[in-house]
């Protein structure tokens, strides 16, 4: 009878585990609004795939990392969005990433991040500067982090990543459930100092990865930031940004549309 | 990249004259920055002589920033960041660096990117200055039957730069925006019609499908590195692109075009030809490729503002 009783009960307990796995697995960082439109006509899939297959595509294929850090806005601090970047190294001091805002099939593009080291930083003009963020405080933190990739591996490429500046540039601003990238582009910033990263946000991504950013803060005690130094214009100086729209005089319109030949 | 240098400890910048000094890649060289002087100009000097303590001096807290620091239709002051046909700085990629790549391509999944499945290549054009043209490479994955998401390149080598997003919408969905947005989008029908947007490696038969559901729709496109103008880093506030357009001030370069077909073997001929038949949408709305009808171009500022939170970022 007993161990019918707790037989039952540890069935009970699996499937209770399961399903709250499940709903744990559906958890998005950000609210996910579906994307607006009609699902993929099955002629067009058909011809996207062979495309997929025939044509080629040297520049993505040149993207091989996945890491995952937090970005906010550069004008609003509150508003902090989980951002999955994968990344290319155009040459060894610069590297191209394409943000989305998951790591999974369905994920939106949302945005764009350049790595430079911390000498090609300096050549920048010093109104080019603010634009660009210190990498150190969310690396020695614990918070950017490579999914998937053992922290020893991990190591050696943060190690490298913690003395480079960074820009971000976000088009869709899925923080605020726009179903469609509306608006103007956003410059974004990334952690510089404890206190910033939103509790729950925090909670979240280590529950899904499986990662503890303390863990990790303790490993990465050896790394180290810029040789120089955080540069005082990097991170906006200390200040806000924020982008805005202006209208510009084009030469008008011919009156006779020329057919282009 | 060397240059004259003057250093100014703190004090006596008012009447030091504004210079940059740059030489980078080694240990035991002067690096020296010095912010113009303005009514409240930032009292920094960041120096490093051989043998002396890495690090910035001044005052790091009293920043004065310009109304406007990056603009996407002002060009960027001179620094090494700048010129030599815009080659890109910085040292080729080691072997430690592409080994921890391949280590991470096995462990990690890049589902995201691994779902872009069509190349068209196609030409944009400055939304503030439509004579800068420039060839782009759209790397295109489909959300749905109506919305298309694009990473941008300058080509479509593995050398190639991300210079851009891309968003495509159908007219359904674009009739749903606020004219407001509307204003930021351009139509396609123009260019897949003439032929300057092509699917390169494909037939142009098998190209027909795809386009037919691309004539009618718009796009939004944001350019985040301006290659053409000589930026060897992506520099500047991002830019808005539009497309060509049957309308002289929107002709794409033949010579470009030219180029661009003999790469990929493209026929102007045969690409109008068997599109010419496409239907053509009844209607653009007038919003989209807004210098039309308004002649007016839209710009992107940066400018700084009290961040929204508690305290500075540094």
């Amino acid at each position: 009878m007993k161990l019918a009783q707790s037989h039952s009960y540890y069935i009970k307990s699996v499937i209770e585990i399961e399903s709250e796995r499940e709903r744990e697995s559906n958890l998005m960082a950000t609210s996910h609004v579906d994307v607006p439109g009609e699902p993929t006509e099955t002629g067009t899939a058909l011809l996207e795939t062979a495309t997929g297959t025939i044509q080629g595509f040297q520049p993505i294929n040149n993207i091989h990392q996945h890491l995952c850090a937090f970005h906010f806005y550069a004008h609003d601090m509150t508003r902090q969005v989980e951002a999955h970047h994968f990344c290319g190294h155009l040459n060894e001091d610069v590297r191209q990433c394409l943000i989305y805002d998951s790591p999974n099939k369905d994920a939106r593009l949302i945005g764009i991040e350049y790595i430079v080291v911390e000498s090609l930083f300096l050549t920048l003009p010093d109104d080019e500067k603010p634009l660009w963020h210190s990498h150190e405080f969310e690396v020695k933190g614990g918070y950017l982090f490579m999914p998937g990739v053992p922290g020893m591996v991990e190591r050696q490429d943060l190690k490298q990543v913690c003395k480079t500046y960074g820009k971000v540039i976000h088009f869709w601003q899925v923080d605020r459930g726009d179903p469609l990238p509306l608006g103007i582009p956003q410059i974004m910033m990334a952690l510089t100092r404890p206190g910033q990263l939103d509790e729950n946000i925090a909670k979240d991504v280590e529950k899904r990865f499986g990662v503890s950013f303390e863990e990790q803060r303790e490993q990465r005690k050896d790394l180290t930031g810029p040789d120089h130094g955080i540069h005082p214009l990097a991170n906006a100086a200390g200040r806000g940004l924020k982008t805005e729209l202006r209208e510009v005089d084009i030469p008008p319109a011919t009156s006779m549309p020329r057919v282009f030949v | 990249m060397h240059g004259i240098a003057h250093v100014s400890e703190s004090t006596d910048y008012e009447r030091t004259p504004p210079l940059t000094v740059w030489n980078t890649g080694k240990d035991d060289i002067s690096l020296i920055s010095i912010q113009k002087s303005f009514k409240e100009a930032p009292r920094y000097s960041c120096y490093h002589k051989k043998g002396q303590k890495k690090g910035y001096k001044g005052i790091h807290s009293v920043l004065y920033l310009n109304r406007s620091m990056a603009s996407s239709d002002k060009k960027p002051s001179p620094t090494p960041a700048i010129g030599l046909g815009s080659t890109l700085p910085g040292k080729p990629t080691t072997l430690g660096s592409k080994l921890i790549e391949s280590g991470a391509m096995m462990l990690q999944s890049m589902a995201p990117v691994r779902q872009m499945n069509l190349h068209a290549c196609t030409f944009a054009l400055y939304g503030h200055d439509l004579s800068r043209q420039i060839e782009t490479h759209h790397f295109i994955q489909r959300i749905n039957q109506d919305f298309l998401q694009c990473a941008v390149f300058d080509s479509d080598k593995p050398s190639a730069r991300l210079i851009g997003v891309e968003y495509i919408v159908s007219d359904n969905i674009f009739e749903t925006l606020p004219s407001e947005e509307q204003k930021l989008w351009h139509s396609h029908a123009y260019e897949i019609k003439t032929g300057l947007w092509t699917l390169p490696g494909m037939p142009e038969l098998l190209q027909d499908p795809e386009h037919k559901s691309l004539t009618k729709t718009y796009g939004k496109f944001w350019c985040t590195w301006q290659v053409d103008r000589g930026d060897r880093l992506p520099l500047g506030a991002p830019s808005l692109m539009m497309s060509a357009q049957a309308v002289d001030i929107a002709r794409v370069n033949p010579e470009l075009v030219k180029r661009r077909d003999r790469k990929y073997g493209v026929s102007r001929g045969d690409a109008k030809e068997s599109r010419v038949e496409m239907a053509e949408p009844e209607w653009i709305n007038p919003n989209a490729d807004y210098w039309k009808q308004h002649g007016k171009g839209f710009a992107i500022d940066v400018v700084p503002v009290e961040m929204k939170s508690s305290g500075a970022l540094i």
